[in-house]
């Protein structure tokens, strides 16, 4: 259940950034999370529900996008992003790969309004 | 109106961690923090470990559990100092309980603290507690897929244990396998392997005194 940290953190985030843009509203935000930090997206999308209400965030979506871990093999040389934890190289199958990043958590963008103006039509 | 932030998320939980770091500097404290799933072998490694190192070190334990005190009663047993961190059910400890546990710790007479994490693969691995060194233990009664079931613990390891050795015989465990994944993810990591049946592995000890505070 680390998605209620992860979560917490991430409204934070995103609740500073709306105050710096001078938000009146936030229509969804994007967090990108590393596949190696094995979320599951109904317990985050739960997490955002319960975390986000009585917010600025209350009415937002939560969009998840997965960073993939760099995979680089041994015997054939592919490098290679994968968005899955696999345990052997995606071109020849070797298991001699090494694996690196998909550890990050980045709040990658967010959809707000800014009062009137821009009002919900923004896009 | 889209704006594109790209802001990595600090753990909220990396303040303490960093005010751990302070503390554990201050006062020339190793901190090692030792993950793994239930029944892994945890306690059972820290009974062996800490009677090996009273010749060179005064240790302490902060002992994770989700509600009993009966991990914490097998440590208080060898005489070391030991804090009870009860989490009321949460599965992982966090740097700000860590943080409140070692201020109760005599820590002007200690040169060790280990943490015995909660019994679990997942979450643990995603909380930095500001430690020295992290130890990932496994047993060979779990299954040898672990590293690649769990990664995250395995890659942010600085060493691994694979416990219950002498049990080896009595399951499917494959060594080689093991060690092949654990290195997928995790390219340093000594590996050692140990026994509540033998002596701690020396190259474990000489491990653990070889590091830095």
């Amino acid at each position: 259940m680390h998605e209620f940290a992860i979560v917490q953190s991430l409204c934070e985030a995103a609740l500073e950034e709306a105050k710096r843009h001078s938000a009146v509203g936030i229509l969804s935000i994007t967090c990108r999370v590393g596949v190696m930090r094995q979320i599951v997206p109904e317990i985050m999308q739960t997490a955002f529900e319960l975390t986000s209400e009585g917010t600025l965030l209350e009415k937002a979506i939560l969009k998840l996008e997965t960073d993939g871990v760099e995979s680089t093999c041994s015997d054939c040389g592919a490098r290679e992003t994968v968005y899955e934890l696999l345990f052997e190289c995606p071109v020849c199958g070797s298991t001699s790969i090494r694996c690196s990043g998909g550890k990050d958590i980045t709040l990658v963008s967010m959809d707000i309004s800014q009062g009137e103006g821009d009002g919900d039509s923004s896009s | 109106m889209e704006i594109r932030v790209l802001r990595r998320l600090e753990d909220r939980n990396q303040a303490s961690a960093d005010e751990i770091s302070a503390v554990l500097k201050k006062h020339e404290i190793r901190l090692i923090n030792i993950m793994g799933g239930p029944g892994c072998g945890k306690t059972t490694l820290l009974e062996h470990l800490l009677p090996k190192l009273v010749d060179r070190f005064r240790c302490a334990v902060l002992e994770g559990d989700l509600y009993t005190t009966r991990d914490a009663e097998r440590i208080a047993a060898l005489q070391a100092p030991v804090v009870q961190l009860e989490t009321q059910g949460s599965c992982h400890l966090d740097a700000a309980l860590v943080l409140r546990g070692l201020k109760e710790l005599p820590l002007d007479d200690l040169n060790v603290v280990f943490v015995e994490n909660v019994g679990n693969l997942v979450c643990p691995a995603n909380f930095d507690l500001g430690e020295t060194a992290r130890i990932a233990v496994m047993s060979v009664t779990e299954g040898h897929e672990k590293p690649s079931k769990y990664p995250l613990v395995f890659s942010r390891a600085h060493a691994v244990v694979i416990s219950k050795i002498d049990l080896l015989e009595h399951t499917n465990f494959d060594v080689a396998a093991a060690e092949s994944d654990i290195r997928v993810v995790n390219a340093d990591a000594p590996i050692f392997k140990f026994s509540h049946r033998d002596d701690v592995p020396q190259p474990l000890i000489d491990w653990i005194v070889s590091l830095s505070t």
